[in-house]
């Protein structure tokens, strides 16, 4: 072969190799430069438009990442032209993802820093010293143990909002998500027409419950209760619900001594809460654990079905399903009716939290949008668009649904669900310690009894194997 | 391949190498593989030996944060921790989920191969497309014709066994503790046999038609010429979609994902490892979530999870070779 073609050669295939590895350089290059650029401190207009480079002048994007939330997203969308108008320099993108990968697509947002601001539901079961051998830290937790949430604390929107109620979702004494809401899901919706038509009243212990179960399935017309069970947590929500209905204000302890081996769930304060979710379920809808959650408020707006198990938040796409239908909500009661005085209080969430990631792409972006969504008139609007109870104080709510629900939110307590662990490496039984599906009146193989005994077996090996471990 | 020939004198097939290897010298031969082989060593190697070092660390992912060598606690972890009553079972769902597939799916696929080779057959062309088609629609799809056909109350299979089978209270599939798996295998199989169909079908097409008018003729029957003249002569083809079968249901974590998230006894271990990775449910063996960024846990479950289909591959490929021997 001449010495000529073996150079050309030569050269193609160098060539080639360089194209090849010059393109993967380029791309993993940028994204580390793009990373470091804004990793390790809160962000900051200069820092943002080093990492960025986009030139001055023009509009950067804000993206917020947050669930499917109907109200949320629609109302987040609407503003961004009020946004925009209000900061030039700024676009806001809304993504939403389904409520059920919301944790997932965060994590991997973050680890690739592209979004500057996510969405968190709430700052629950934080591994402390007391739980720090038998649990893992959640997700939330490790990003602010490893600097990736903006402290928000010393921001100066803070000052708009009750700062006792922002401190409940606070973690070391600091604010890393500016809660929006807080949201009522220890109960269940219902239908105020099949309600009047078969004479029943707002139950206030679990007995009269029962009773209005039993009257609306001797009535034959209705379901009783339903829920969208096929995503699972919407009905087991109220598992929780009968936990801090009749523990309320010892919810917390109740949980830590269930952890701790202290309390056992053969315990008759335990087997009170498997009783109830065994008698509930017997009076649920034919097939509800077929039923998806994104279908299930507008079968409930149908008028076919006297109760619901949801969170307050479902009221819009109720409303959306079927205008003018009536309904209301009852907070889960107790077994024995409140010595207080009160009608059995709601079980509450802190809901929507915006936190600023400190490698945000646009992170003076992302701040910028808290302080603009903190506005009062901003924020009062879109408290009433989304229904939650706000976290500023004196805003006058206009939704006649959640005017409704001041009753049952005079002393609500966190739900059960942000308050109860599961040790690491416990068994389904355990881990799915109050879950309705391994009912036999859902399919599953135990009843009440026997179900606890599996669960407390579950705990029971998982702390020895824990004990193992050292 | 030899060249050597016998009736040559000695030296002629140096010779003749030496020819070959003039026009093409090894060092442009190597050249020209190099692009190939960096991009097998960075994309695929590399990673390959990072997970496997990963699985001994705690390492969160996280760029930029600090990580520490932890030896095996990460297996500890996997292998003592988790309950071993559910270990088991995900185990055996895994294996169970790679057998049923291969199987099933191989033999509808040589069954719809076989049917869309016959001569008699009209719009045979449309019927390996419609085969064919769930393969390029993506697990997504799949994964939502399934769950609407799977649907409570208003699905096509709840509403058969409720109107046509009379069973008064069907359960729902997908919720269900006990049928949810097979929904996933049937989805997982309905998704890839029109692969394999068109890898047996391009064997069967390989086949000279001379060696059936031969046994035509020699009186065998149907089911003779199928065991005796197709079946060894798309062997290769059998070996190549069990592998192709094993290896991906082994590996599969899409389709449970997106259609049980892993919930009512559905997760494997490649779920498991998907979950760990990325968070939500099915993360562990008992179907509960892993708490926390745990990328050096999630890497010994893959781990685990590379050693089991190495192991299952190379237990396939020797009992296939035993059987094309035997043919």
């Amino acid at each position: 072969m001449r010495k000529s073609v073996k150079k050309l050669i030569s050269i193609l295939c160098a060539s080639a190799t360089l194209l090849a590895l010059g393109g993967c350089s380029g791309t993993t290059g940028g994204g580390s430069s793009s990373s470091s650029g804004t990793t390790g401190g809160s962000p900051t207009p200069s820092n943002v438009t080093d990492s960025s480079g986009a030139p001055s002048g023009k509009a950067q994007d804000v993206n917020v990442l947050t669930w499917s939330n109907e109200a949320t997203v629609v109302f987040l969308k609407g503003i961004a032209e009020d946004f925009h108008n209000a900061h030039p320099e700024y676009n806001l993108v809304v993504t939403e993802v389904p409520s059920a990968e919301i944790d997932s697509v965060i994590q991997t947002r973050i680890i690739a820093g592209d979004i500057d601001v996510v969405s968190f539901q709430t700052f629950s079961r934080p591994q402390e010293e007391w739980n720090a051998s038998s649990v893992d830290k959640p997700a939330w937790q490790d990003y602010i143990d490893q600097g990736l949430l903006t402290d928000l604390t010393d921001q100066a929107f803070i000052k708009n909002y009750n700062l006792d109620t922002l401190m409940g979702n606070a973690y070391k004494g600091r604010i890393y998500s500016l809660n929006i809401g807080t949201v009522g899901y220890g109960g269940m919706f219902y239908n105020k027409k099949i309600f009047e038509e078969l004479n029943l009243k707002v139950p206030n212990t679990w007995a009269e419950l029962m009773d209005i179960c039993e009257t609306v399935k001797n009535d034959g017309r209705y379901a009783v209760v339903s829920a969208g069970a096929g995503d699972q947590w919407p009905l087991n929500i109220f598992a929780n619900a009968i936990i801090t209905a009749n523990y309320g204000e010892k919810t917390r302890e109740f949980g830590q001594k269930l952890l701790t081996g202290e309390l056992r769930h053969t315990d008759p304060e335990v087997m009170l809460v498997y009783n109830c979710m065994e008698q509930i379920s017997g009076y649920l809808e034919e097939g509800v654990s077929g039923i998806s959650y994104s279908d299930a408020p507008g079968r409930f707006a149908l008028g076919n079905m006297a109760m619901y198990i949801d969170g307050t938040w479902s009221w819009a796409d109720i409303d959306k399903a079927g205008p003018g239908f009536e309904y209301g909500y009852f907070a889960c009661p107790p077994v024995e009716a409140r010595s207080d005085g009160l009608v059995p209080q709601d079980a509450i969430k802190y809901d929507l939290s915006f936190s600023v990631p400190t490698n945000a792409p646009n992170g003076a972006g992302g701040l910028a949008f808290l302080d603009y969504v903190s506005q009062k008139d901003v924020y009062s609007k879109f408290i009433n668009a989304i229904g939650f109870t706000p976290t500023q104080n004196d805003i006058q709510l206009e939704n006649a649904f959640l005017n409704s629900m001041s009753d049952i939110l005079q002393k609500p307590n966190l739900n059960s669900e942000m308050l109860i662990y599961g040790p690491k490496g416990v068994g389904e039984y355990g881990a799915g310690q109050f879950t309705f599906f391994y009912l036999k009146t859902l399919g599953g193989e135990f009843d009440a009894k026997s179900f606890a005994e599996a669960a407390e077996e579950d705990f029971d090996t998982a702390r020895k194997a824990l004990e193992s471990m050292g | 391949m030899s060249v050597h020939n016998a009736a040559a004198p000695p030296g002629t097939e140096v010779k003749k190498r030496k020819k070959t290897f003039r026009l093409f010298p090894l060092w442009i031969v190597l050249l020209c593989m190099l692009p190939g082989i960096l991009h097998y060593c960075i994309f695929r190697l590399y990673p390959s030996v990072m997970t496997a070092y990963y699985s001994f660390t705690d390492i969160s992912g996280v760029p930029g944060t600090s990580w520490k060598f932890i030896g095996l606690a990460n297996y500890k972890e996997f292998f003592i921790l988790q309950n071993a009553r559910d270990l088991k079972a995900a185990l055996f769902r895994t294996v169970g989920y790679a057998f049923f597939v291969t199987i099933i799916q191989n033999a509808i696929a040589l069954m719809l191969a076989v049917i869309v080779n016959s001569s008699f057959l009209k719009g045979r062309n449309f019927a390996r497309g419609v085969y064919f088609m769930p393969v390029i629609l993506g697990s997504a799809v799949v994964a939502t014709i399934w769950k609407m056909i799977f649907s409570t109350p208003t699905g096509p299979i709840y509403l058969f066994m409720k109107n046509i089978l009379q069973i008064p209270s069907p359960p729902s599939i997908l919720s269900s503790r006990i049928y949810a798996f097979p929904a996933v295998i049937a989805a997982q199989i309905w998704q890839n046999m029109g692969y394999s169909m068109v890898i047996f079908l391009a064997a069967l097409q390989g086949i000279d038609n001379s060696l059936y008018e031969s046994a035509s003729i020699d009186g065998a029957s149907e089911w003779k010429m199928f065991t005796k003249i197709t079946v060894p002569m798309i062997w290769s083809a059998v070996m190549i979609n069990t592998l192709l079968a094993i290896i991906g249901s082994l590996q599969s974590y899409e389709l449970i994902m997106t259609i049980t998230r892993g919930n009512f006894n559905t997760s494997t271990l490649g779920m498991m490892a998907f979950a760990t990775a990325f968070g939500g449910g099915g993360a562990t063996a008992s179907g509960g979530t892993i708490s926390g960024l745990r990328q050096g846990y999630a890497a010994a479950e893959s781990m685990v999870l590379f050693i089991g289909v190495l192991t299952a591959t190379i237990v396939s490929q020797i009992l296939m070779k035993r059987a094309e021997v035997e043919q």
